[in-house]
């Protein structure tokens, strides 16, 4: 209990920090914004109307508290292009990044714990050479390339797969499964490259426990040591950093969207940054960054459930 | 102090002659050497020009066609050329952002391992945590949209993507050996913090240090390679690879091969520092496990 | 005379990396008669828990085997049994405690899962039978309120309630042979006395054969009825309790008694000058030759077996070999 109050209290400071950071970014820009997003050619009494439709007159601090103001109410501002709602841009964007976000940690998984645990086992062997050179390649092969590749073999070549074009899940499954997979696969296989070594190192370290030594003791098989008792301990760790995997994985989603045109929460961001639609990259900004902080924060939280020993509000016997 | 210096040395001899004796971190090294070599020497080894060695009469050519050993661009521009030129992007590319995260990002985890306290918990840790919730891709983006675009704004970009991960591995290292005997035996002969920290920490911490960095020089190629993929990096006459990925996208079904190239040289020279930097997180574990 | 239980026959178990390869124990040879304890007993890194391993054929994996030898077990040579059989008699025909009880009980499952393990595995008992058996066990073994037990973790329990645990787990399928390797060394010393005369009274009552691993001469003269002296991955002495404690004959074995604090004596207390040879450095002659007071040029270059000097009673030392029948 006192872990997680501490954690969420340590939060506060980090949030206050980042809506200050993604806030300045705005007024980062050489010149004033209004400038930037009209242009230099723009007339002086534009500029001037439009710094005052910004607020950008009013003292900083104060312009500071109206956006934190309009945040606490849901309002991420308009977009400098159309002047939706950025949070209805956002929530529009937001269904085929998720899918992605998830069909890509489906097949990390599937990639890496496999390999990760038969690594463990037979380390040394070829198995692990061949399985640590694959993440090792997941590792170096920028996955937007991979994606590249997978367009020019799959669609180009062999006409299998679009090469671009996104249906809505509910729309058409099988249309929308032919569309993701390829950006499913080439992000995924990229994070499937560091977890399988941490499921590897982690297995391992596991390996040499006493507690392993017991279970083989008892007359337990290979199989029912590794996956039953090993596996559970190794997990630990895997868990505790998926939360900084996510991030990259957001991060990653960003080019993939941008290569296989899907309509997603990444592409958004680009476009915004080329059509210079600052709000819209600021609030998007914003949603990430608070995004990474709160799944970080269930994974402490995970942890304590995970791990028996860090029942923190359990009496002792 | 005198003990501490040979014991130093013939570590680090240990982990060299470790080093050579593992083939995977070898090939590693040979890779980034050759890119090394090849960024100095572009202007010798390069046949064509990259930039202004237009040929409109041998537009998108297959590799292999006249002296154009891996084909042409859209422009006539051979490139081979153009690869070669590209290392030293790069070149830049790795060695930059992360000198500029290492050189401010280590003094301050330095600062915040050793002397700890309200300052490191509170202000430090809490202004990483809040850089680490942005993908660092995402960082870059931002700034882009910023500062624009450009390759030196990339490099920024991406080295203040870097520093979080420099306080974090600088801080815990320097947390972990501050309490060693040897420390507090100077510390208690008065010697300064700021000598004990330059003389007897950073030794210590340097071998994981220098692993971050071959690491860091990985992801930072490919950081860069997305960021001119995407346009916010290089623009697309300078061959920086990941420009040559960008334009080439748009004949992935006419020329395929001008996409191939600058995707293998990149696998190629990251998996080239990725091999290294594992090869030399071995040779360092193995002197522990003794 | 019983047949023994378990019969270990110049067995010889080497550890291999990087082209090395250091034999750790060689030529050990021992036997274990029914209700039985025998005491393994050496210095750490004599090799005593090799002997264990090995006997059970759980020498890590990879960088160790059993060289030569032979274990005689229920009328099988275990060193030529394949994996599977060898998985039948682990924890159901032989059994083994380990020295750390905190970090041999996995800690993220219940006790009550951990033990019903061994029980599933190695026999065909509904679910309510498994747990009977296991509450009864756990009585045995003195533990209160084994119901909750269950329930628990391993870290809610202290260490004297984890060795008894490990000592329920090892017991529940009913083995032969027990192997306890330092089954007392991490526990307080009042839980120590506990555990091993819960043990003892448990092996009365079973008739079962323990080998009892230890560094701890005193564990030896509470516990053992025969001895087995290990130094330097060899066998240099074997003899009742008795034998040993009063007429001990190998040089090392008298220096070991020797160097036990007593309360009648005076001055610095004694030790045996020098140190334990490396795995691997000494091929020829006596391991011990460095350290002995008594020793002559042949103890460094002959070959010394273990030879018989009294009943039940062998020596492996060139002063007693021509006294007795060299086995």
């Amino acid at each position: 209990m006192r872990n997680l109050v501490f954690r969420l209290v340590s939060a506060i400071p980090v949030l206050i920090l980042v809506s200050v950071m993604v806030f300045s970014l705005l007024h980062l820009l050489p010149g004033d914004p209004a400038t930037a997003i009209l242009g230099n050619e723009a007339s002086p009494e534009a500029i001037a109307a439009l710094n005052e439709k910004l607020g950008m007159n009013k003292p900083i601090i104060v312009q500071y508290g109206d956006w934190v103001y309009n945040l606490f109410h849901g309002n991420l501002g308009n977009s400098m292009v159309d002047n939706t709602p950025v949070t209805k841009l956002i929530a529009q964007r937001l269904p085929a990044t998720l899918e992605l976000t998830v069909g890509a940690f489906v097949v990390a998984i599937i990639i890496a714990l496999p390999s990760g645990i038969l690594s463990a086992a037979r380390p040394g062997t070829w198995i692990d050479h061949v399985c640590t050179f694959i993440s090792m390649l997941g590792m170096s092969i920028p996955h937007f390339w991979l994606g590249m590749m997978m367009i020019l073999f799959f669609a180009v070549k062999l006409g299998l797969l679009p090469a671009s074009g996104y249906v809505s899940l509910t729309q058409d499954p099988v249309a929308n499964m032919e569309a993701m997979i390829m950006p499913m696969i080439a992000t995924g296989f990229r994070q499937s490259a560091v977890l399988m070594r941490m499921v590897r190192s982690s297995m391992l370290d596991v390996m040499n426990a006493d507690y392993i030594r017991t279970a083989v003791a008892k007359g337990l098989s290979e199989r029912a040591v590794l996956v039953g008792q090993a596996l559970r301990n190794a997990m630990i760790p895997v868990v505790t950093t998926s939360g900084l995997l996510i991030a990259s994985l957001l991060g990653g989603l960003v080019i993939t969207e941008t290569i296989f045109s899907i309509p997603g929460f990444g592409k958004l961001m680009i476009d915004s940054v080329f059509r210079r639609d600052f709000t819209t990259v600021q609030g998007s900004i914003l949603i990430v960054a608070v995004f990474v902080i709160i799944v970080n924060i269930i994974v402490d939280v995970l942890y304590t459930f995970i791990d028996p020993r860090i029942k923190l509000d359990k009496e002792d016997k | 102090m005198e003990n501490n210096r040979t014991r130093r040395q013939s570590v680090m001899r240990m982990i060299c002659a470790r080093f050579i004796r593992d083939r995977q971190a070898m090939v590693g090294a040979v890779l980034v050497c050759i890119l090394v070599l090849t960024a100095l020497s572009a202007s010798v080894i390069a046949p064509f020009d990259p930039i202004f060695g237009q040929n409109y009469d041998m537009v998108l050519q297959n590799p292999g066609t006249g002296s154009y050993m891996l084909g042409t661009d859209e422009l006539g521009r051979d490139t081979f050329s153009r690869l070669v030129y590209g290392s030293r992007f790069t070149l830049a590319a790795a060695v930059i952002p992360v000198a500029f995260a290492m050189i401010i990002g280590i003094p301050i985890g330095v600062y915040a391992g050793y002397k700890g306290g309200f300052m490191d918990q509170w202000v430090i840790m809490r202004v990483v945590d809040a850089f680490q919730a942005f993908p660092s891709l995402i960082l870059a983006l931002a700034l882009a949209a910023v500062l624009g675009g450009g390759f030196t704004n990339a490099m920024i970009a991406i080295g203040i993507g870097f520093l979080p991960n420099f306080i974090r591995i600088t801080r815990s290292q320097v947390m972990s050996v501050r309490n060693l005997d040897y420390i507090q035996a100077s510390k208690s002969v008065g010697c300064s913090d700021l000598s004990i920290a330059v003389f007897h920490i950073l030794p210590n911490i340097l071998p994981i240090l220098l692993v971050q960095m071959t690491l860091s020089m990985a992801s930072a190629v490919i950081a860069e390679a997305g960021l001119s993929y995407m346009g916010i990096g290089a623009s697309p006459e300078q061959p920086s690879w990941g420009s040559m990925l960008r334009i080439s996208q748009g004949y992935l079904s006419v020329q395929p091969w001008m996409a191939v190239w600058p995707g293998i040289s990149i696998s190629a020279i990251v998996l080239g520092f990725n091999l290294f930097g594992d090869g030399l997180r071995r040779a360092i574990d193995s002197k522990v496990r003794h | 005379m019983d047949k023994p239980v378990i019969e270990i026959k110049d067995l010889r178990v080497e550890f291999y990396s990087e082209g090395n390869t250091i034999p750790a124990i060689d030529g050990v040879g021992l036997s274990v008669y029914p209700g039985e304890t025998l005491g393994l007993v050496g210095e750490s890194g004599c090799g005593k828990s090799t002997v264990a391993l090995a006997a059970m054929r759980i020498l890590p994996r990879g960088i160790s085997r059993i060289a030569t030898g032979e274990i005689l077990f229920d009328g099988k040579d275990l060193t030529k049994l394949s994996e599977q059989a060898m998985r039948d008699i682990r924890g159901n025909d032989i059994s083994m405690i380990f020295q750390d009880p905190m970090t041999s009980l996995n800690p993220v499952y219940t006790i009550g899962r951990q033990l019903r393990e061994g029980l599933f595995l190695h026999f065909d008992y509904t679910p309510q039978e498994v747990d009977e058996h296991i509450l009864n066990m756990l009585k045995l073994v003195n533990i209160p309120r084994p119901d909750m037990i269950m329930k628990s973790y391993p870290h809610e329990l202290s260490g004297g309630m984890q060795q008894r645990v490990m000592i329920a787990m090892a017991l529940l399928c009913d083995p032969e042979l027990l192997i306890a390797d330092e089954p007392t060394t991490a526990l307080d010393v009042t839980v120590q006395a506990q555990i091993l005369s819960l043990m003892n009274s448990i092996q009365e009552k079973r008739r079962m054969g323990m080998i009892l691993i230890t560094h701890d001469l005193g564990v030896v003269a509470q516990m053992c009825q025969r001895v087995c002296v290990m130094y330097a991955g060899q066998i240099v002495e074997t003899a009742p309790i008795d034998t040993i404690l009063e007429r001990p004959l190998h040089p090392y074995t008298k220096g070991l008694l020797g160097s036990m604090p007593d309360n009648t004596d005076e001055g610095p207390l004694k030790c045996i000058e020098g140190n334990v040879p490396l795995p691997g450095s000494i091929s020829q002659g006596c391991r011990f030759a460095d350290r002995c007071a008594d020793y002559c040029d042949a103890c460094r270059t002959q070959t010394i077996e273990l030879a018989a000097v009294g009943t039940e009673h062998h020596v492996r030392c060139l002063k007693y070999e021509d006294k007795g029948v060299v086995i």
